[in-house]
């Protein structure tokens, strides 16, 4: 793919996608799309639940080192996916809230004590905690006005929300970084119990 | 008479759809190779002709959308794992063009102007993977970098979820 005539890939593929999208021309439904995707990317933003377990994910991650810095958050959309189906699908599932806020204490204590797990536990823990996550963006989903948009939107924000947490971890290899990244855990512990307890 | 930009007779949702699978589709064979990349071009060309015609067919049971996710969701499955295998590849290309030419059916549109709409998908669906699969496989094989090839495996673990979600949100309707 290099740009030969003149012809750079990107202008290939900018030409691609306006010859491939056809946008409808009612404006309630292109209020629809951009609703149900700013809808979809504020639902984890929003949620200070969402949030801290999200990027607790990304700090373990960067604390972890290689491979589990970008296997957590390959890890955690998909099994997110199954959550979320499941909460598309109006599949129960007990105590969704209490789950995520106990993802935020397990998660940010893991990173408080720089837990090193081996790579199988640790992608055992995020995923068992992003089927929680997961059900509850499913559950909001069918009231968004694109469905489609709403779950691209999540999808995004829940991935900067990882790369802002692995970006923050990245810190441990620095002097005093370590101590640093290993507070922010401990606060997002200490958060995790005030959403436990109703006071957040 | 309208052209390729004139809107309302795809919904945007399955353009949507139609843009998630091409970049799913497109990124797994991109990493494997300017083979697949070929081979796997050329497949879906042919296959989204299939699927235009399968649209036309009176009753026919193919659920764009449905199809669309589940192409899209295994292909960002394979590229997530990194699960480079050629017949898998080509076999993706063919369901996802195949999904691809069904879900762009102008249904309520005159034979003219459906023409013009079916050409131009076919163009614009063959651009874009051509130029995805080549941003893919340009960053597989010659980044010196660690995480671009990671990164392409993010963006397939993501367009599963996206793809996941909607195929049950789709079936649960």
């Amino acid at each position: 793919m290099t740009a030969r005539h003149g012809v750079s890939p990107s202008l290939i593929a900018i030409t691609a996608i306006l010859l491939l999208v056809a946008v409808p021309a009612s404006a309630h439904t292109e209020e629809g799309l951009a609703g149900g995707f700013i809808s979809g990317f504020l639902h984890p933003l929003l949620g200070w639940d969402h949030v801290a377990a999200m990027v607790a994910v990304g700090l373990w991650g960067a604390f972890l080192r290689t491979p589990a810095i970008w296997m957590l958050p390959i890890v955690f959309p998909i099994v997110m996916a199954v959550g979320g189906a499941a909460g598309v699908a109006g599949a129960p599932l007990p105590a969704v809230e209490t789950g995520i806020a106990v993802s935020s204490i397990v998660l940010g204590l893991l990173v408080a004590f720089a837990v090193r797990a081996p790579l199988t536990i640790a992608v055992v823990i995020v995923g068992v905690f992003a089927i929680f996550h997961g059900h509850a963006h499913g559950t909001e989903m069918p009231e968004a006005s694109s469905a489609t948009t709403f779950a691209i939107g999540f999808v995004l924000a829940t991935g900067l929300l990882h790369l802002a947490g692995i970006a923050f971890g990245i810190l441990v290899g620095i002097p005093g970084g370590a101590v640093a990244v290993r507070a922010l855990g401990a606060l997002i512990a200490v958060a995790g119990l005030g959403f436990l307890s109703g006071l957040l | 008479m309208f052209d390729a930009w004139t809107p309302g007779h795809i919904p945007a949702e399955i353009k949507i759809g139609q843009i998630l699978a091409i970049i799913s589709v497109s990124l797994y064979l991109g990493q494997q190779g300017l083979r697949a990349m070929r081979q796997g071009g050329g497949v879906v060309a042919l296959s989204m002709l299939a699927g235009f015609g399968l649209s036309l067919v009176p009753g026919c049971p193919i659920g764009a959308d449905t199809a669309l996710f589940v192409a899209t969701a295994l292909a960002g499955t394979a590229t997530a794992l990194s699960w480079p295998r050629m017949p898998v590849g080509l076999f993706l290309a063919a369901g996802g063009g195949v999904a691809l030419g069904a879900a762009a059916h102008p249904f309520d549109a005159d034979w003219p102007d459906a023409v013009i709409v079916v050409a131009a998908n076919l163009l614009g669906a063959n651009l874009l993977v051509i130029s995805i699969a080549g941003f893919a496989n340009r960053v597989q094989t010659r980044s010196r970098l660690f995480w671009p090839p990671i990164g392409i495996r993010v963006i397939g673990a993501w367009t599963l979820a996206i793809s996941a979600m909607m195929l049950a949100f789709s079936l649960s309707r």
